[in-house]
Parts: C-alpha cells; sequence; structure tokens
C-alpha cells in the first residue's frame, strides 16, 4: 500500500515538474514575445517621430489686424512666416482676439498652409482653434464660425449664414461643385437665367488653378472656393478660390528654365519688347509684370507651349475687363495684380494663387 | 444625319480642357463623340444641340473643336512629342492617314444654340486650332 501510494506522488511529482517546465517555457516565450513587441512599437514610434516636429510647449501666434491677403499681403504674409517657424518647434494656438478684418482669401489660405503641413508630416491632425482666442470682433468672429471652417479646424463651432457659400475642396475643375456655385449666386443676386459666363469662369479659374501643376513630389494639386453676399448699398458676391500649386510665377519661370538657353532668349525678348521692359543691355522683368504678361496672353509661359494652351487666364482676365466679374485681384508667389489700382511694392510670397472676384447682378 | 445633344447625352455641366484636370472634358468629348464620327471622310451632318447645358468653357470648346482640326489638318511631323503622346490610338490613326483630310471636314458640324457667341467661339477655335 505503502509503495503503491510512493508510486502515485512520484508519478504526480513528475507531472508537477513537466507542468511547470512547460509553464515556465510558456511565461519564458510570453515575456519574449512583450519585450519583442514593446521593441517593434518603440522602433516604429522613432520612425513616426522623426518625420514630426518636436512639441515642447504652446506659443500664441497672433494673426494681424487685417487678417486679409488682399488688403494686407505684407503682414498676412508675415503671420505665415511666424506661424511655420513656431509651429515647428513647439504647438501653437493662432490668437484671434484683436483682429478687425477677416477675409476669406486668409481663410482659405490657412486651411492650405494646414493642408501643406499634414501631407508634409503624413498627418491627419486638424488645426486647433480655442474660443478663449478668438476675434472680439462679432463680424470677425461670424465670418469664422459661417465659413464652413469646423470642417477643417476642431473646435469651432458652425453656424448657418444663407449669405455665404461655406468653403469647399476639390482637385478637378468638377462641373458638379459649380453648379452649387452658381446656383448661390442666383439666389442671391435674384437672377432669373443661370449667367453661363459665370460657369465658364469658374470652370477656367478652377482648371487653370489646375494647370499649373509643377507641384513638389507630384501630389495632386488641390483649391479652395468660398463665396460671400454682400449688400452695402450695392449687392454684389465675392468669389474666392485658392489652390497650393506653384504659383503663376514659379511656373513661368520653371516653364523656361526648361527650354533651351537660345529658345528662351527669344521668349525673353519676345515678351520684353512686348511689355516695353527692355532697357539697355539689362533685362528686369519683375513678377508683378510677369503676371501681367500671363494675363494679356502675351506669357512667357505660353511662349514655351502650344498657343492653343494657356488660355484661362487670359479669358479671365478679358471678362474682367468687359465688366462681367469686377475688382479681379490675382496673388500668385511675389506678385499681384489688382484691377482696381496700380502694382504696389510689397513683401510678401504666397505659395499657390489665389483669384478673387465680385459678380454683381448687373455685372 | 446625326444628332448630339450635349446635355443630355453628355453632360449639362462641362468640364475643361483634358480629362485630368476635369470630368466631361474637351478631351473625353472629342475621344468619346466626334473622333468616332470623323473616322472616315464623309458628308453626313453633325449636329451638336447645346441646349440646356450650363456653359461651355473656352478650353472645352477648344480641345473639342480646335483638337479635331488639329487631328485633320495636321501631319504627324508637325505633332509635339508629348501632344502626340495625349493622342488616343484613334485619333493617331486618323493623323497617320491624314494626307487626303483637312479641317474643312468639320463644316459638317452645325451647333444648335441661341448664343452667337458659342457659334462664333468654335468656328474661332477650329480657324485657328491648327496653329501650333
Amino acid at each position: 500500500m505503502m509503495r503503491l501510494d510512493s508510486v502515485i506522488k512520484g508519478i504526480h511529482r513528475r507531472r508537477q515538474k513537466g507542468i511547470s517546465k512547460r509553464l515556465l517555457k510558456l511565461e519564458k516565450r510570453r515575456r519574449y514575445d512583450i519585450k519583442k513587441s514593446a521593441f517593434t512599437k518603440s522602433q516604429n514610434s522613432q520612425k513616426k517621430s522623426s518625420n514630426k516636429p518636436h512639441h515642447k510647449s504652446t506659443t500664441l501666434v497672433e494673426v494681424p489686424e487685417v487678417f486679409c491677403i488682399v488688403q494686407n499681403p505684407t503682414g498676412v504674409s508675415s503671420f505665415f512666416k511666424t506661424l511655420e517657424s513656431v509651429a515647428a518647434l513647439s504647438h501653437f494656438l493662432i490668437d484671434y482676439r484683436d483682429v478687425k478684418v477677416i477675409k476669406p482669401d486668409a481663410l482659405l489660405y490657412l486651411l492650405s498652409w494646414m493642408d501643406r503641413r499634414q501631407k508634409h508630416y503624413e498627418t491627419k491632425k486638424k488645426l486647433y482653434a480655442n474660443y478663449k482666442y478668438f476675434p472680439k470682433d462679432k463680424e470677425c468672429r461670424d465670418i469664422i464660425e459661417n465659413s464652413g471652417l469646423t470642417k477643417y479646424v476642431q473646435g469651432v463651432k458652425n453656424q448657418e449664414n444663407s449669405d455665404v457659400f461655406k468653403i469647399i475642396q476639390g482637385q478637378k475643375a468638377e462641373g458638379e461643385y459649380i453648379k452649387g456655385v452658381i446656383k448661390f449666386v442666383m439666389e442671391k443676386l435674384n437672377l432669373e437665367d443661370s449667367p453661363k459666363v459665370l460657369y465658364n469662369i469658374i470652370s477656367e479659374s478652377l482648371g487653370n488653378v489646375a494647370e499649373h501643376a509643377y507641384k513638389p513630389r507630384k501630389q495632386q494639386k488641390t483649391w479652395w472656393l468660398m463665396a460671400k453676399f454682400y449688400d452695402n448699398g450695392q449687392k454684389y458676391v465675392r468669389i474666392t478660390i485658392l489652390d497650393d500649386g506653384f504659383g503663376i510665377i514659379d511656373t513661368i519661370k520653371k516653364s523656361l528654365s526648361e527650354i533651351t538657353s537660345r529658345e528662351a532668349n527669344f521668349a525673353i525678348k519676345k515678351i520684353a519688347e512686348k511689355i516695353g521692359f527692355l532697357s539697355g543691355k539689362s533685362l528686369g522683368v519683375d513678377d508683378n509684370q510677369l503676371l501681367l504678361s500671363a494675363l494679356t496672353r502675351d506669357s512667357l509661359r505660353s511662349s514655351t507651349k502650344s498657343s492653343f494652351r494657356g488660355k484661362g487666364l487670359p479669358f479671365i482676365f478679358d471678362q474682367n475687363d468687359r465688366g462681367v466679374i469686377r475688382n479681379l485681384k490675382i496673388i500668385t508667389n511675389r506678385a499681384i495684380f489688382d484691377s482696381e489700382k496700380n502694382h504696389e511694392n510689397h513683401n510678401s510670397n504666397f505659395n499657390g494663387t489665389l483669384l478673387v472676384w465680385d459678380v454683381f447682378k448687373n455685372g | 444625319m446625326v444628332r448630339i445633344n450635349l446635355a443630355t447625352e453628355f453632360t449639362d455641366a462641362p468640364g475643361v480642357r483634358s480629362r485630368k484636370l476635369s470630368e466631361f472634358s474637351g478631351q473625353q468629348f472629342r475621344e468619346d463623340f466626334l473622333e468616332p464620327l470623323f473616322k472616315i471622310q464623309s458628308t453626313e451632318t453633325i449636329e451638336i444641340d447645346f441646349t440646356g447645358v450650363l456653359g461651355y468653357p473656352p478650353s472645352f470648346l477648344e480641345e473639342s473643336f480646335g483638337g479635331m482640326a488639329r487631328i485633320l489638318n495636321s501631319p504627324k511631323n508637325e505633332w509635339p512629342k508629348n501632344e502626340w503622346g495625349d493622342l488616343s490610338d484613334l485619333a493617331k490613326a486618323i493623323v497617320e492617314s491624314n494626307s487626303s483630310r483637312s479641317k474643312e471636314e468639320l463644316q459638317r458640324i452645325k451647333i444648335i444654340s441661341e448664343d452667337p457667341i458659342l457659334h462664333e467661339d468654335i468656328a474661332t477655335y477650329i480657324e485657328n486650332g491648327d496653329n501650333w
């Protein structure tokens, strides 16, 4: 009996030993797996973090009092330079408290800046806004909340305002988008017939911005559009379109650099003769002159391509000349065209191309 | 006679020049509608009805009608490399056999529209289409 007991105990002990050996093995394996996965995670996060800026603290960046590219190109350009350098080092919040004027052009540029940043850092993190730093001015606050910015910026309330055609964005010049804008213009200006010329102008604007496609890394170009109805004695709709492409000036210059020097000399001479800018031996064509040449069909850029191309900008310019649209403004790279006033010297540099114009009922 | 109603058979919201820039582009209209009709020489009238479209961007019209003029009038050696590369196989075949073709064939096209500017514009695009 005793012998049988000790045999059974022996078996039990050996079995337990076997079990604990297996448990030990399993435990070792589990620990190894945990270590391995932690190592992989840290490797991945190191890879990701090397691609992202290292955030240390939150810095407030104040928008200029006039947050409008058309009215204050130098101030807005300088704001974005500051934002860029701050965002590279720390968290940032935009301080709108003292702003007196906000226009759609600056809001669209802010979105395009954020979009470029998201693409660069391969992140989907949205821009964040804090109501503590929102404009004290009611009109400015309203435009932020009515613009449809809430779709793109975290922390912005959405308000409905029938006088605003909220921001839309796209990559191609799609008729479906343009239909919406046309409907808005017709409603606001009480137009009975669909304005075909306006359809053509918006199409060419979106198509034109899509065509200046020298984009870094061959990314697809994005455009943003916003429209706003004004009733300041005169009723009109202001349409603002921005793209994040290379910009007209840089496109012209890039085109030039791609053709042979003999052809370039010929093209430069040709355009210089046309715009009367050839002085003595040296040729100095400033960016505003280049932009004007692009608008008036004498562009260096189209000199380098088939002549039937590049008619979009001259078409838009012609419609402004004919009064179909009014107050056309184009801002691209370092150049500004303003149909209301002479070109001013300014110290700004914008990515892409901004087109702003007004549509009046009797345009 | 062939009749194309742009709004119902293609779109009421035409795009701009090329497929890469928009849906329902001039390139698409030319390739899908015009090139097959000009595959071989013919005298059959082609009516294109623009009634009901929201607009007709200049680059859409130029690529459709000016583009067709280039295909019918320009021999292969006049085509810049990149433009040639963008052509459809059918357009290339038309160009390669085009010693007897000319843009005069586009006179077969009759535009239906109450907008006199549209008639003028299309005539200009056809006239200047092959001015490289």
